[in-house]
């Protein structure tokens, strides 16, 4: 009987013992075998271990698509450490605030990250770049040829925790989801299970590791002896050509990236004949209508599979390719191990077409989040219909999308409950935006909130409060690029002098939403 | 004003960041796959060309002398 893979690393150990000369990832020219990557992750391990790593610790791993990232989430994961990605578009603010909140003691990055965001923490870094300088912090490719293949791992066990993933709450800063080993494997189990992945297919990696589905995808491509091309998206153009030269095989992308792909103005009729893509996959929001028929026009003989996941929980749902022209607009139906429950507010299970939570159960279920008892307590909850035997501790997920479940069971997303901001594929939290906003200098005070659009995203508005000072908009959006990632910079901002309060004297968000979101968006802020 | 300076104008106004004629924008995350269409539309509405798909590479985009001789050679085709 098989009893691995339980833990991620070996899923790495496994592939490479059946093919070690099969490449697993591919990067521009650079090509990795199966047994490299293997071989590369026990060295890392080592160097970890030798800088004084212990099981349970976190490793901060910050760098763009690269080989070196899969290098990085092995050999932490060998040496039982927790891997957190952590995306080069974030700004010294929030780099730090991840390092602080979960006590980072090794960041793995590149001289050029540490330097540009001035970091002052952790204490150790390792560099992963093939730079001349001088540091006390070691150079990955100086150190790895002293370094030997120990292949005796740290014991632990599936329950035992693999990466934090950072995500954003609708309210204060971004929390760390907890994800054991078991999800992990699971979840790259279950969904090259239903994509029908094999050691045959190649496999381009867009979306970055700190977002779920980008790290299922990698290890679901380990899993299964696939290559995996990375490739940081930035033109579309730059994308396509990637698409056809590596012969790729399966793509996965968000609504940005459809967006720019099948952009009027740009886009060229012809030339768009891709033999070998057998699928693509959709995450990180619903798909509107009209970009699902632009997915099919561009991509005629490629079947397309729209998904849906919520971190805490890893991945939900998925509609399979042959329903897509019945219902472009549905989410699908659970995934295999997986039980999708609509609960209504007096926690009963909803009938056909009333809407009310999407409550997922079953495998893939997160531990909760680091350091919020509280937050972890509102989202992993007891299952609601455990009828008679209550006393049975049976932990869901509550996502806090509305949705409704027709007749034969799909699933069909309404609205998300709280108030996160969906915007360019990333869920932005307003507070986190607003605390951003504030350090302006004359800003005295910000609220932010989504304007839905009719591409299917979101922009962000901002209302700054003023004070009375002349505050120029111009000014504002320079400031916050330096503040902030550019997704998280407002589309839209406007001005009040004085905010209206409520009775308690709270800044009254409700009015002020309401009242700017009557008046029509304009572009470009 | 020439071109490059106005590159570079218009890269310290939205990103913030001082450049050279050679600094690395894309490498260096000064422009990413969001702020490039913005100075693509710069781009168009200040020189008054038109970009195509086959254009929307990365090569053009590297650094303002990428930008530049991108730009010149548009215009020169018209």
């Amino acid at each position: 009987m098989r009893l691995r893979p339980f833990l991620i690393r070996h899923l790495l150990e496994d592939t490479a013992a059946k093919y070690p000369a099969q490449i697993a990832v591919k990067h521009k020219e650079r090509r990795i075998t199966y047994k490299q990557l293997y071989e590369d992750s026990l060295k890392m391990k080592e160097l970890l271990l030798i800088l004084g790593i212990k099981k349970g610790d976190r490793v901060g791993i910050l760098l763009e698509k690269s080989i070196e990232q899969l290098v990085s989430l092995f050999g932490t994961s060998m040496a039982g450490a927790v891997f957190v990605f952590l995306n080069p578009v974030l700004k010294k603010r929030q780099i730090e605030y991840i390092i602080n909140d979960c006590q980072i003691k090794i960041l793995i990055t590149r001289t050029k990250y540490h330097q540009k965001n001035d970091l002052n923490m952790p204490n150790q870094f390792i560099y992963v770049d093939e730079a001349t300088g001088e540091s006390r912090h070691p150079f990955w490719y100086r150190v790895k040829e002293e370094l030997g293949l120990n292949e005796t791992g740290v014991d632990h066990i599936s329950d035992d925790t693999a990466c934090l993933i950072y995500t954003s709450g609708s309210t204060g800063l971004p929390k760390g989801v907890v994800v054991p080993h078991r999800t992990v494997v699971d979840g790259a189990k279950i969904v090259s299970h239903y994509l029908g992945i094999t050691k045959e297919d190649r496999l381009i990696s867009v979306l970055p590791f700190n977002f779920d589905y980008g790290l299922n995808q990698a290890t679901s491509s380990i899993l299964c002896g696939a290559m995996l091309v990375m490739h940081q998206f930035f033109l579309p153009n730059d994308l396509l050509k990637v698409l056809r030269d590596d012969k790729i095989t399966g793509f996965a992308g968000m609504i940005p990236i459809w967006i720019k792909l099948f952009n009027e103005k740009y886009a060229l009729k012809s030339d768009n004949d891709f033999p070998h893509l057998r699928y693509i996959t959709n995450t990180g929001g619903k798909v509107p209508k009209p970009i699902v028929n632009k997915m099919r026009d561009f991509f005629p003989n490629t079947n397309i599979f729209l998904m849906y996941g919520l971190t805490e929980a890893f991945r939900s749902t998925y509609l399979p390719h042959e329903e897509i022209e019945r219902r472009p607009d549905s989410m699908g139906k659970a995934i295999p191990d997986v039980e999708i429950l609509v609960i209504n507010s007096k926690g009963e299970e909803c009938a056909p077409g009333e809407p009310g939570e999407l409550v997922h159960r079953g495998a893939l279920i997160t531990k909760g989040y680091w350091n919020d008892p509280e937050k972890t307590n509102k989202v992993f909850r007891k299952n609601p219909i455990l009828k008679d035997q209550q006393h049975l501790n049976e932990i869901v997920v509550y996502s806090g999308d509305l949705v409704k479940k027709d007749e034969e069971g799909f699933l069909y997303f309404i609205s998300r409950r709280d108030e996160m901001i969906k915007t360019s594929g990333y869920r932005v939290s307003p507070t986190e935006i607003e605390e951003g906003l504030i350090e302006i200098p004359n800003v005295s005070n910000a609220v932010v909130f989504g304007r839905r659009m009719e591409s299917g995203d979101q922009n962000i508005v901002a209302i700054l409060e003023t004070n009375h000072l002349q505050i120029e908009k111009a000014k504002i959006l320079q400031e916050c690029r330096k503040l902030m990632p550019t997704y998280m910079v407002p589309h839209e901002i406007y001005f009040e002098k004085v905010f209206k309060k409520t009775a308690n004297d709270k800044v009254d968000r409700s009015f002020l939403k309401e009242k700017w979101l009557a008046i029509e968006a304009h572009d470009g802020a | 004003m020439n071109v490059e300076d106005e590159l570079i104008r218009y890269i310290i106004e939205t990103t913030g960041t001082t450049v050279l004629p050679d600094t690395p924008l894309v490498e260096e995350g000064i422009i990413d796959s969001m702020g490039v269409m913005d100075l693509l539309a710069f781009i168009e509405t200040t020189y008054g060309i038109n970009p195509d798909m086959d254009d929307l590479t990365i090569e053009n985009f590297e650094t303002v002398n990428a930008i530049k001789n991108f730009i010149v050679s548009k215009r020169g085709n018209v």
